[in-house]
């Protein structure tokens, strides 16, 4: 009987020792996968149990809108794939983009309103902690239609987020996707009405209309529409808005348009979007141009 | 007898530590690497630039601390191309993660549908993967590729 309990205790503290001893192999283990992993990442086989969801879209197609009526800039055609330079991923550091300075920080009250270029810039992110209502194929009329701004996770127009929240500046640039409107004046009327508005919601707000960026001399030859000859009759436009609406116009397409007035070839894969050397330069412009 | 049984046990656990190092969370993955060898082998139509981990937190709509480490590369707008690869800070945040990844590709659909509707074949297809505290979406007219590297990067 005494042997017994004796075997039995002996037989519980050699289980017990095993136990920790597996408990050690499990953990230098993980370790030694976590080292290999970062050492050789693609290394290793074995089957994968990944989940895959090729999700069905439920979403149905619209018939692309008429030229009298708001046309979406670049439907017509995607880049084409074997451009080069165009298609060569760009290894853009986070790094690249401006650092917090005096001039970014300039930008932490401010939101930049506009339509699929923008977006571009908010990717960019190179005004400090600006805040981007930024949504494809924006235009003067769909500011207050569209609900796609994300606020506390709801989506909402651009005009009842601006209702949400006080900002210290507030950037516009709109018009290159209402260019295929039948009529200016009606572009001009709505563009005066966001302008009034924007000042009733923000009335503590610098406000500045951004000149619509030139497209490239490709995409300004294969369309009747986004032409940079009807871009340069907009802006001026929009200048004389500006000066009517006492409100500041910042001629961002200075910087980014070539000897031709086109912007240059390199700077998009479909001549409308920016890259990020180019959403660079737009930051410095505005970064160059803010107030004292 | 004893030894031999002792022995034998010591064995079975040196066998099957590695499976328990795996349990939970499977090979740990750099993510960086991993969307960058994506950007660099996948065919892509667009310019593809990185962006800052917090611009993905704020474009993903994700909470920054379910982040541990991500790589984000977006097109310029031309397209709805897009690859991005996240650490979670454990596999509940990767849910979520995952949850927000796809409501993005909803997002997507919705602003592409009628602005760009040829984008919508990518948008139909995506690459989305999770796996333990890894997730992975990857848009693009052919994600084969991607799911390659990604599955030796999660084995």
């Amino acid at each position: 009987m005494k042997n017994g309990r004796k075997r039995l205790r002996l037989f519980l503290r050699r289980a017990a020792v095993c136990l920790c001893g597996a408990a050690v192999l499990c953990l230098a283990a993980e370790g030694i996968y976590w080292f290999a992993g970062r050492i050789v990442p693609g290394g290793g086989a074995g089957v994968s149990s990944a989940v895959s969801a090729r999700s069905p879209s439920s979403a149905a197609l619209s018939a692309a809108p008429s030229s009298s009526e708001p046309v979406p800039v670049s439907s017509e055609e995607a880049p084409p794939p074997s451009a080069p330079p165009s298609s060569a991923p760009s290894e853009k550091p986070p790094s690249s983009a401006p650092e917090k300075t005096a001039g970014t920080r300039w930008f932490d009250d401010a939101v930049l309103i506009g339509d699929s270029r923008t977006e571009g810039l908010e990717n960019y992110d190179g005004l400090g902690d600006a805040t981007y209502y930024a949504v494809k194929g924006l235009m003067v009329d769909t500011v207050y239609t569209k609900a796609a701004v994300k606020v506390s996770g709801k989506k909402l127009t651009v005009m009842q987020a601006l209702q949400r929240k006080n900002f210290g500046k507030v950037y516009i640039m709109l018009g290159v996707n209402e260019l295929g409107w039948s009529s200016f004046d009606t572009f001009l009327k709505d563009y005066g009405k966001v302008v009034d508005d924007v000042k009733k919601y923000q009335p503590g707000a610098r406000v500045y209309l951004q000149s619509i960026l030139p497209v490239s001399a490709k995409k300004s030859a294969s369309t009747t529409i986004y032409t940079n000859e009807k871009i340069v009759h907009a802006n001026q436009a929009i200048r004389r808005l500006a000066q009517e609406k006492k409100v500041k116009y910042l001629a961002v397409d200075s910087a980014l348009r070539d000897a031709s007035g086109a912007l240059p070839e390199g700077a998009s894969t479909d001549g409308v979007h920016l890259n990020a050397e180019y959403c660079k330069k737009w930051c410095e412009y505005l970064i160059a141009h803010t107030d004292p | 007898m004893k030894k031999r049984f002792f022995c034998l046990l010591m064995a079975a656990v040196l066998a099957f530590a590695p499976a328990c190092a795996r349990k939970g969370g499977g090979k740990a993955a750099d993510v960086e690497k991993l969307a960058d060898e994506i950007v660099k082998t996948e065919k892509f139509v667009d310019q593809m630039s990185a962006v800052e981990q917090k611009t993905a937190v704020k474009i993903y709509g994700l909470e920054a601390d379910d982040v541990a480490k991500a790589k984000v590369y977006e097109s310029t707008g031309a397209t709805a191309e897009e690859v991005a690869a996240f650490e979670a800070k454990d596999e509940d945040a990767a849910g979520r993660i995952r949850s927000a990844a796809a409501e993005r590709v909803e997002d997507q659909k919705s602003a592409f549908e009628d602005y760009q509707p040829k984008e919508m074949t990518k948008l139909k297809t995506p690459l989305l993967m999770r796996q333990g505290k890894y997730v992975l979406l990857v848009v693009a007219d052919d994600t084969s590729a991607a799911k390659q590297i990604a599955d030796r990067y999660f084995q």
